[in-house]
C-alpha cells in the first residue's frame, strides 16, 4: 500500500509511453538510437517488474478519477495482486529480451524507428491492461493493444498482405470488443461500479446475471483469439517475426486469458461450460491444422491457437490459476519458438517454407539447440516449464469431464505430431534450397534472447521456478506446482506419455522423403481438408456476398428514395409540376399582374382577419 | 370648421394611397410607377404621424424619419437603376421587360 | 469594475470581432499584397485562440465560474459570454479556425483575399455562434457564418459544386427557418422577450408550456443542421465539393450550432411533455448510426467517405443526446457533449490531411490510390492517426465520447445498444478499408506513372502544424478529459435537471443505485 510502489508502477507504465512519443518525434529517422532507446526502456521495466515481484508489498492500489461524465466516473488506477505481478513480469521480461532480438533482426530495416516506437506503444498498452484495476481502464489499454498489434502487422504494409491482415486482425478484435463495450454497460447498469475489487465484494445474492459473464467474454474471444474470432491469428504472421514472437506468444493473446482471470468471479457455470466446450475444441483442431501448413510461422500460429484453446478450457473448467500458469509457461516456450523461427528466417534469407529447409542443425547450432529445447517444452517432456501447467490440465479435466478430456488428449498428441514434424523438416535431412544450403548463425542480439528463453526458461520455468521466478510471488503459482509432485499413474500424465512415443513416431514418419509433406503424399485429402480455411471463407463470404452488397443496395436506396424521391421529387418536384401548369397562365412576365395579385391577396387577408 | 380628428388624417392618407396603388397598377412606365410608389410611402408616413400626434407618443415620429431617409435613399437606388435600364434596353415600358418570365 | 474583470468580460466578444475585421479588410483590400494579406488573415485566425485559452486558463481568467465574462451592456450588439456549454465549443471552434487558416494559407487559389476574407467571415461567425449568450444572437451569428460557406462552396469549390452548393443552401436555410419558428414559438412562450439570453430563457421558461410544435420545428430544424437522418442528404456532397478550409470549419465547428440548438432548446421537453417525438427522434437518430454508417461502406471517394462518416458520427451524439432527453440524467448530454468537441477535431484533421493525399496524387478516388506511405510517411502517420481519432480509439478525445454515449444508453434495451454500439465495427470497417486503399500496398499503375513525372513531397510545414494542432488538441482532451468535464459537468447538470423537471413521474429516476 505504501506510495513507494505506486510510483514504481507510473514508471513502468509510462516509461514505454514516453520512448514511444520520444521516437515518433524525434528519432523517426535515427533507428539505430530508436532501438536502443527503446530495448532499454524494456529491460528497465523488467528490472522494475521484477523489483515489485520481489518487494512483495501485498496488494498495491492507487485510483484517481480523470473525469466524471454526467454520473459515470472514468477511473483509472492500478491493483497488482499475486496474479498481475506475476503477469507484469512475465510480460515484461519476455518482451525484453524479444526487443533484443528485434534489434538483429530488423538490422537492415529502413523503418526502425517506426517499429521499436511500435513495440514501446505496445509495451504501454499491454502492461496497461496488466495494472488495470477497473473494467473501463482495461478497455482503454485493450483497444491500445488492438492498435498497436494493427500497426506493427502493418509494418510491411507495402505488401497487400500485410495491408489486408493487420485490417483483418483490427476489425475482429473489435467485433469481440462490441461485446465488452455491451457488458461493460450491463454492469455499470446492474452493479452501478466498474471496480473489479467493488464487484468482487458485491456478491450479489441472484448469483451474477450469464449475461454479463458471457458479454465480456467476447472481448477474450477476440483478443485471445478464441473460435469463432480466431481467424485472424494466423493471417497476423504477415508482421515481422518479433512482432509475432511479442503478440502471439507472450502478450496480446495472453491479455485475453490473463483478463478472464481476472473476472473469473463474474462468471457464472453456462460461460464456463461454453468456454471449456469452445476452448477444448479449438485446441483439438488447430492442432491437427497445424500439420497442414508449410510456413514455418503459419504452423507456430496454430500451435498457438491450439495452447490458447487449452487455457481457455483451463478458464472453462474453473481453474483460472492453471490457466495463468499454462499462460505464463507458454511465454516462454512460444516466445522461443517463434523468435527461433525469426532466427531460421534471417538465416535463410527469409525463406518460411519449412519444405525449402532442413540440416540447419549444424549450420544454426544456438538456435537449433533453443529451438529442441522449446519444442520439448511445448510436448509437454516430463519435467520441462510446458509440462507442469499443461499436464495439471489435463489432470483437472479429466477430474471433471472426460470429453473434454479427451479432447485435451487429442491437442497433445497433435502438439507432438506437429512440433516433430516442425523440427524435423526444419533443422535435420538434407538442405532443400540453396537458402537453407547457405545459411549462417544470426548475431548475438539473436541468439541471447534464444539461450535466455529457450534453454533457460523454457527448461527450467517449471522445476526451478523458485531459483527462476523468485518465491514470494509465487503465492498463487506455487500450490498447483506443488502439487505436481510428479504422480506417473495419473491419466494426464499417461495420455502425455503416449503422446510424446506418438510424436517420436512422427519425427521418423517425416523424415522419409525429403522438400515433400509425406501426410500430403499419403493422404491428400485429410490434409486438404485441415489445410482449407473453414471460417475465412465463410467471412470472407459474408463480407463480400453479404455486407458489401447490403451496403451498396442502401446506397442506393438513399439516393434513390431519399435523396431522389423524397428531396428531388416531392420538395422539388411537386412544386416544379404545379410552376409548369401554372405557369403558362399565371407567369406572364408582367409586373402590373403581380402587383395585381399581390394587392388582392392582402385584401383577401385582411378580409379574413377583420371579418373573423 | 371644427377640429380635424384622427379619421380625417387616415382618411386622406387612404385615399393618397389608393391613388398611389392605382397608379402602380395601370401606369406601364416605370418613372411613373415609382412615382406612384413613393406617394404609397407618404401615404402611410402620414398615417404615422398622425397616429403618433393622437396618441401622444413620439415614436410614430421618430420611425418617420428612418423612413424618410431610406426613401431617400431608395430614390437614389431606385432611378439609377430605372435610369441604367433605359441606357441597356432603351425602354422603361414595365410590359416589355419581361425576359425573367421564363 | 476592475479594468481587468472588464477586459475579461469583453474578451469574447473581441475574440469574436477580430477576425471578422480582419475578413473586413481583406474583402475591401482585394489588391491588397499577398504577404501583408496572408499576416493579417493569420493574425485573424490566430488570434481567437489565444483569447480563447486565456478565458478559460485556471489562474488568468476569473475564478468563480463562466457567468461573470459575460459582457453585459458592452456596445458589441449581442452580449457575449462563455460558460459550461459554450467555452469547450468556442475553444473546438478556434482550434479548428486556426487550422482551417493555416490549410487557406498554404493553398493556391485565384482572388485570394476574397477568399481569405470570406474564410474569416465564416470562422468569426461560428465563433460568435458560440460566443454570444443571445438566443437570436447565435442564430443570427449562424445564419451569417453560412453565407461564407455557400459562396465560398460554389466559387472555389471542387467537382460538382453548383448543385452541391444549391442543395446545401436549400436545406440549410430551410432548416435554419424552421428552427427559427421554432425559436420563436419558444421564446414567446416564455415572456423574456426576443433579446433573452440562453440562461435567462432556462431559467425563467416554465418548460410544460412550450407547444408541441415549437419542439417538433427545433428538433427537426437543427436536425436538418446536423444532418439528421432522413435529412443529411445535403451534407456529403456539399462537403465533398466545398473547398477543404471550408468543409473542415462547417463539419468540424459550424454543424455543430445544430446540435447546440437541440441541447438548449428541444431537449428540456423532449421527452416530457412531447414523448412521440422523443420516440422519432431515436428511429432517426438509429438511421444515423446503423444505415448511413453502412452506406459509408459502399463509398469509393475518399472525400465522400469522410463526408458520409461524419454524418454518421453523428449518430451517438444524436443518442446522446435522446437518452438524456428521455431520462433525465446528465451522462447521455455530457458524453455527447464532448464527443462534439471531439469529433470537430478529428473530423476537421481527416479532411485536412485527405486534401493532403489529394495534393499528391491529383485524386480522392480509392481504386487509384495505393502505396502512398512510401512516398508520404508523415502524411501516412498523421492521417492514420486522425482515423484512429475518428473510430474512437483511447488516447483520442473522441473515445470518452463515444464510450460516454455508450454507457449512458446502458438503463436502454440491449438491442437498441448492441444497434448503438456496432458503430464500433461499421466505422472500423470503413475507416481501415480508406487508410489501407490509400496508403498501403503498392501504388496503381496510373498513380505510379504520376509519380515517376511528380515525385511527391511529405507534409510541407504549414500542413504539418495544422494537422498536429489538431490531433494534439484530440490528444490532450484524450489523456486528460478532465480538462473538458470540469468546464461542462455542471452545466450538463443543469439541462439534466431541467430535463427531469418534465419527465412523467413514471420515468425512472435519476439513478440511486
Amino acid at each position: 500500500m505504501s506510495p513507494d510502489f505506486s510510483s514504481l508502477v507510473h514508471w513502468i507504465l509510462f516509461l514505454p509511453l514516453g520512448a514511444a512519443l520520444l521516437i515518433a518525434l524525434f528519432l523517426r529517422r535515427a533507428g539505430a538510437v530508436a532501438a536502443w532507446l527503446s530495448t532499454g526502456v524494456a529491460f528497465a521495466i523488467a528490472a522494475l517488474a521484477l523489483r515489485l515481484l520481489t518487494a512483495a508489498p501485498g496488494d498495491t492500489r492507487w485510483h484517481v478519477e480523470l473525469a466524471k461524465l454526467g454520473d459515470i466516473s472514468l477511473g483509472f488506477g492500478y491493483l497488482l495482486d499475486a496474479n498481475a505481478r506475476l503477469m507484469l513480469f512475465v510480460v515484461s521480461f519476455v518482451a525484453a529480451w524479444i526487443h533484443l532480438f528485434s534489434i538483429g533482426y530488423m538490422r537492415d530495416d529502413d523503418a526502425r524507428g517506426r517499429f521499436f516506437g511500435g513495440l514501446s506503444i505496445f509495451m504501454f498498452s499491454i502492461l496497461g491492461i496488466v495494472v488495470a484495476d477497473n473494467l473501463l481502464m482495461t478497455f482503454v489499454f485493450w483497444e491500445l493493444v488492438g492498435f498497436s498489434s494493427y500497426m506493427l502487422i502493418a509494418h510491411y504494409f507495402d505488401k497487400d498482405y500485410a495491408a489486408a491482415a493487420s485490417k483483418k486482425a483490427f476489425i475482429v478484435n473489435r467485433v469481440g470488443d462490441l461485446g465488452f463495450i455491451l457488458g461493460l454497460a450491463f454492469c455499470l447498469a446492474h452493479f452501478g461500479t466498474l471496480q473489479f475489487e467493488a464487484l468482487a465484494a458485491l456478491k450479489p445474492a441472484a448469483g451474477w446475471p450469464w449475461l454479463l459473464g458471457a458479454l465480456l467474454m467476447c472481448g477474450f474471444l477476440g483478443k485471445s483469439a478464441q473460435f469463432p474470432l480466431h481467424v485472424w491469428l494466423t493471417d497476423a504472421m504477415a508482421g515481422p517475426t518479433p512482432v509475432s514472437a511479442l503478440i502471439h506468444a507472450a502478450t496480446m493473446v495472453a491479455a485475453g486469458v490473463y483478463f478472464m482471470a481476472r473476472i473469473a468471479f463474474l462468471l457464472t457455470p453456462d460461460v464456463l461450460q461454453i468456454v471449456a466446450v469452445s476452448g477444448a475444441g479449438m485446441a483439438a483442431l488447430a492442432g491437427l491444422c497445424a500439420l497442414a501448413q508449410t510456413d514455418i510461422k503459419k504452423s507456430l500460429a496454430y500451435s498457438t491457437l491450439a495452447h490458447l484453446g487449452i487455457m481457455g478450457c483451463a478458464l472453462g473448467l474453473g481453474r483460472p490459476d492453471l490457466a495463468v500458469l499454462h499462460m505464463a509457461m507458454h511465454a516462454f516456450f512460444k516466445a522461443t519458438l517463434f523468435l527461433g523461427a525469426g532466427s531460421v528466417i534471417h538465416g535463410c534469407h527469409h525463406e518460411q517454407d519449412m519444405l525449402k529447409m532442413g540440416g540447419l542443425a549444424r549450420k544454426m547450432p544456438v538456435t537449433t539447440a533453443a529451438f529442441v529445447a522449446a519444442t520439448l517444452s511445448n510436448c509437454a517432456v516430463p519435467f520441462l516449464a510446458g509440462w507442469y501447467s499443461k499436464d495439471a490440465i489435463l489432470e483437472a479435466a479429466h477430474a471433471q469431464n472426460h470429453y473434454l478430456f479427451a479432447l485435451l488428449g487429442l491437442a497433445a498428441v497433435a502438439t507432438c505430431l506437429y512440433s516433430a514434424r516442425m523440427v524435423r523438416l526444419v533443422f535435420f535431412g538434407p538442405a532443400n534450397s540453396e537458402a537453407a544450403d547457405h545459411a549462417h548463425e544470426s548475431p548475438w542480439t539473436m541468439t541471447a534472447p534464444l539461450v535466455v528463453l529457450g534453454l533457460g526458461f523454457s527448461v527450467a520455468a517449471g522445476f526451478a521456478a523458485d531459483a527462476l521466478i523468485p518465491a514470494a510471488a509465487l503465492a498463487r503459482v506455487a500450490e498447483p506446482l506443488r502439487a505436481m509432485a510428479f504422480h506417473a499413474t495419473s491419466a494426464a500424465t499417461l495420455v502425455g506419455l503416449a503422446a510424446l512415443a506418438l510424436g517420436a513416431l512422427a519425427f521418423r514418419y517425416y523424415g522419409r522423403t525429403a522438400g515433400v509433406d509425406s501426410l500430403r503424399a499419403d493422404l491428400p485429402r485429410f490434409y486438404g481438408v485441415l489445410e482449407f480455411r473453414w471460417m475465412d471463407t465463410l467471412y470472407g463470404w459474408y463480407v463480400d456476398r453479404v455486407q458489401r452488397r447490403m451496403a451498396e443496395f442502401l446506397a442506393f436506396l438513399d439516393l434513390l428514395l431519399i435523396n431522389g424521391v423524397a428531396v428531388r421529387w416531392l420538395a422539388a418536384g411537386v412544386p416544379a409540376v404545379l410552376g409548369y401548369l401554372t405557369g403558362r397562365t399565371l407567369h406572364r412576365g408582367q409586373t402590373r399582374l403581380y402587383a395585381l395579385s399581390l394587392v388582392a391577396g392582402t385584401l383577401l387577408l385582411a378580409w379574413y382577419f377583420l371579418a373573423r | 370648421m371644427e377640429h380635424t380628428t384622427l379619421s380625417h388624417h387616415l382618411l386622406l392618407a387612404g385615399l393618397l394611397f389608393a391613388l398611389g396603388l392605382t397608379g402602380v397598377l395601370v401606369r406601364r412606365n416605370l418613372l411613373v410607377v415609382y412615382m406612384c410608389l413613393e406617394l404609397m410611402l407618404a401615404a402611410t408616413t402620414l398615417a404615422m404621424v398622425a397616429f403618433s400626434r393622437f396618441a401622444h407618443k413620439m415614436d410614430g415620429a421618430v420611425f418617420v424619419f428612418f423612413v424618410i431617409t431610406v426613401a431617400a435613399a431608395e430614390v437614389a437606388v431606385g432611378l439609377a437603376l430605372i435610369v441604367a435600364l433605359y441606357r441597356r434596353r432603351g425602354t422603361i415600358q414595365s410590359d416589355a421587360l419581361n425576359t425573367l418570365r421564363d | 469594475m476592475d479594468p481587468l474583470d472588464f477586459l475579461h468580460a469583453n474578451l469574447a466578444a473581441v475574440a469574436v470581432y477580430v477576425p471578422l475585421v480582419a475578413g473586413l479588410v481583406l474583402l475591401a483590400g482585394r489588391r491588397l499584397p499577398a504577404g501583408f494579406a496572408s499576416g493579417f488573415a493569420f493574425a485573424g485566425f490566430a488570434f481567437p485562440l489565444i483569447l480563447g485559452l486565456w478565458l478559460v486558463a485556471p489562474g488568468t481568467g476569473p475564478k468563480a465560474g463562466f457567468a461573470q465574462l459575460t459582457s453585459v451592456g458592452a456596445p458589441w450588439g449581442f452580449d457575449f459570454g462563455l460558460n459550461g456549454l459554450s467555452a469547450p465549443l468556442f475553444l473546438m471552434t478556434a482550434v479548428v479556425g486556426l487550422a482551417a487558416g493555416i490549410k487557406a494559407l498554404g493553398q493556391e487559389v485565384e482572388r485570394r483575399n476574397t477568399y481569405l476574407g470570406l474564410l474569416l467571415f465564416m470562422f468569426g461567425g461560428t465563433l460568435g455562434t458560440f460566443g454570444t449568450t443571445s438566443v437570436l444572437g447565435a442564430y443570427f451569428f449562424h445564419e451569417f457564418a453560412l453565407i461564407p460557406t455557400f459562396l465560398l462552396t460554389l466559387f472555389w469549390g471542387g467537382a460538382g459544386r453548383r448543385p452541391a452548393a444549391m442543395q446545401m443552401a436549400i436545406y440549410l436555410t430551410v432548416g435554419a427557418m424552421v428552427s427559427l419558428a421554432g425559436l420563436l414559438l419558444v421564446l414567446g412562450a416564455a415572456k423574456t422577450g426576443y433579446t433573452s439570453t440562453w440562461s435567462e430563457l432556462l431559467n425563467t421558461l416554465d418548460l410544460r408550456v412550450v407547444p408541441a410544435a415549437a419542439v417538433g420545428l427545433t428538433l427537426f430544424g437543427f436536425g436538418v443542421l446536423a444532418s439528421l437522418f432522413p435529412f443529411h442528404s445535403w451534407a456529403a456532397p456539399g462537403y465533398t465539393a466545398a473547398p477543404t478550409p471550408a468543409s473542415m470549419l462547417h463539419a468540424g465547428a459550424l454543424k455543430k450550432f445544430g446540435l447546440y440548438g437541440i441541447i438548449l432548446v428541444t431537449l428540456n421537453t423532449l421527452g416530457g411533455a412531447h414523448g412521440a417525438l422523443a420516440d422519432w427522434f431515436l428511429v432517426c437518430a438509429l438511421a444515423n448510426v446503423v444505415l448511413v454508417g453502412l452506406i459509408c461502406l459502399a463509398q469509393r471517394d475518399l472525400k465522400e467517405l469522410l463526408s458520409w462518416s461524419s454524418v454518421a458520427h453523428m449518430g451517438p451524439i444524436f443518442l446522446g443526446l435522446w437518452v438524456t432527453g428521455v431520462t433525465g440524467r446528465p451522462d447521455g448530454v455530457a458524453a455527447a457533449l464532448f464527443l462534439m468537441v471531439a469529433h470537430g477535431l478529428s473530423c476537421a484533421a481527416l479532411f485536412l490531411l485527405a486534401n493532403g493525399v489529394r495534393a499528391r496524387a491529383g485524386t480522392y478516388r480509392l481504386d487509384e490510390l495505393g502505396g502512398l506511405a512510401k512516398q508520404a510517411p508523415v502524411l501516412a502517420a498523421c492521417f492514420v492517426a486522425a482515423t484512429m481519432a475518428s473510430i474512437g480509439l483511447p488516447g483520442f478525445g473522441n473515445f470518452w465520447g463515444e464510450m460516454g454515449v455508450f454507457l449512458a444508453l446502458r438503463d436502454q434495451s440491449l438491442w437498441l445498444q448492441a444497434a448503438v454500439a456496432s458503430t464500433v465495427v461499421i466505422s472500423a470497417v470503413y475507416a481501415l478499408r480508406a487508410v489501407a486503399a490509400t496508403f498501403y500496398g503498392e501504388p496503381t499503375a496510373a498513380l505510379s506513372q504520376r509519380l515517376a513525372v511528380a515525385p511527391v513531397a511529405d507534409l510541407g510545414w504549414a500542413e504539418r502544424a495544422a494537422a498536429l494542432l489538431l490531433l494534439g488538441a484530440s490528444l490532450l482532451i484524450g489523456f486528460k478529459p478532465g480538462l473538458v468535464t470540469a468546464q461542462t459537468q455542471d452545466y450538463c447538470r443543469d439541462i439534466a435537471k431541467n430535463v427531469a423537471e418534465t419527465l412523467p413521474a413514471a420515468a425512472p429516476a435519476p439513478s440511486a443505485r
